[in-house]
């Protein structure tokens, strides 16, 4: 079953790495959006329609939960699983960057 | 203002052309006010830089829908009505290029969505047509059987019709996605 998640989200798309990495701590929808956008000097500006195809394929994949509802606003928070693949998926980013530079990536 | 009517259709999969149909209507100054089935009322505005977008939302449950509609709405998307499962939204731009998704998995989910809960409920229609025509095609079938037989036979030949219809759509917006222009 992991596995099989694994295959689906790794490597990840740009929207999914970013609200999951932002989901470390917990928010909504459009919280993220803010903070991708200061994260990203506005470079990445995820728009509500993927937002939300997004956030509801991470619930329920069980990457991220609902934690509670804020007048209409649901705030999610990473998961177990969510954190592994995050990991996994900041790894390969690291690889990717290493050798990007010309370096030979070292799994330690 | 003044109100004016506009008729048109827009099948499932022709949604980038209803939305290019909305702005071409905002640029001359008209702004949309409601849709039933295949017409489009307007009202005359001064405001004439909207851009219209549609998202396909199948049936959210009204909690789902109070969130998603939050969500755009904190995105400054206004929401404007909901029609056979297409939520219909427009923001205030001057640049043409805004748009309710961001990247091109999700421009290709909602077109999967559309392909897999609108489209698909055509094909056990068609496949019954078939067998019906392949396997009952005996002289022993009574005359009521061929009544409906005739019956089935020309419905189903409009569903065909419609069948090549949305594919032919359904590819055309693909190709779009994938070529990038929308």
């Amino acid at each position: 079953m992991e596995k099989n998640i694994e295959r689906i989200y790794i490597p990840m798309t740009e929207t999914a790495f970013y609200i999951l990495y932002s989901l470390q701590e917990p928010m909504h929808g459009y919280n993220i959006v803010q903070l991708v956008l200061k994260m990203t000097a506005g470079q990445i500006d995820i728009a509500p329609g993927t937002m939300y195809g997004t956030l509801s394929k991470m619930e329920k994949d069980g990457l991220i939960e609902l934690v509670k509802k804020e007048d209409k606003r649901k705030i999610y928070k990473i998961t177990d699983l969510g954190k592994k693949l995050l990991e996994i998926e900041i790894k390969r980013i690291e690889r990717l960057y290493k050798n990007s530079r010309g370096e030979i990536y070292e799994n330690y | 203002m003044r109100t004016i009517n506009k008729y048109r259709f827009f099948s499932i999969f022709q949604y980038d052309q209803e939305e290019e149909f909305l702005n071409e209507m905002s640029r001359k100054g008209y702004e949309l006010v409601d849709i039933s089935f295949i017409k489009y009322k307007f009202k005359e505005t001064k405001d004439k830089d909207y851009v219209y977008k549609l998202d396909y939302i199948g049936n959210l449950k009204e909690d789902e829908l109070e969130e998603y509609k939050q969500l755009f709405a904190d995105n400054g998307w206004e929401y404007l009505l909901t029609l056979y499962e297409y939520a219909y939204f427009r923001k205030k731009s001057m640049v043409k290029e805004v748009d309710i998704f961001s990247d091109r998995e999700s421009k290709l989910n909602m077109l999967h969505n559309i392909l897999i809960k609108r489209a698909l409920l055509m094909i056990p229609f068609i496949v019954l047509m078939i067998y019906i025509n392949i396997f009952y095609d005996t002289e022993t079938s009574s005359s009521f059987f061929e009544a409906i037989k005739a019956f089935i036979t020309s419905v189903g030949s409009i569903y065909v019709l419609t069948f090549i219809f949305l594919a032919y759509n359904y590819f055309r917006i693909k190709n779009k996605i994938d070529k990038g222009l929308i």
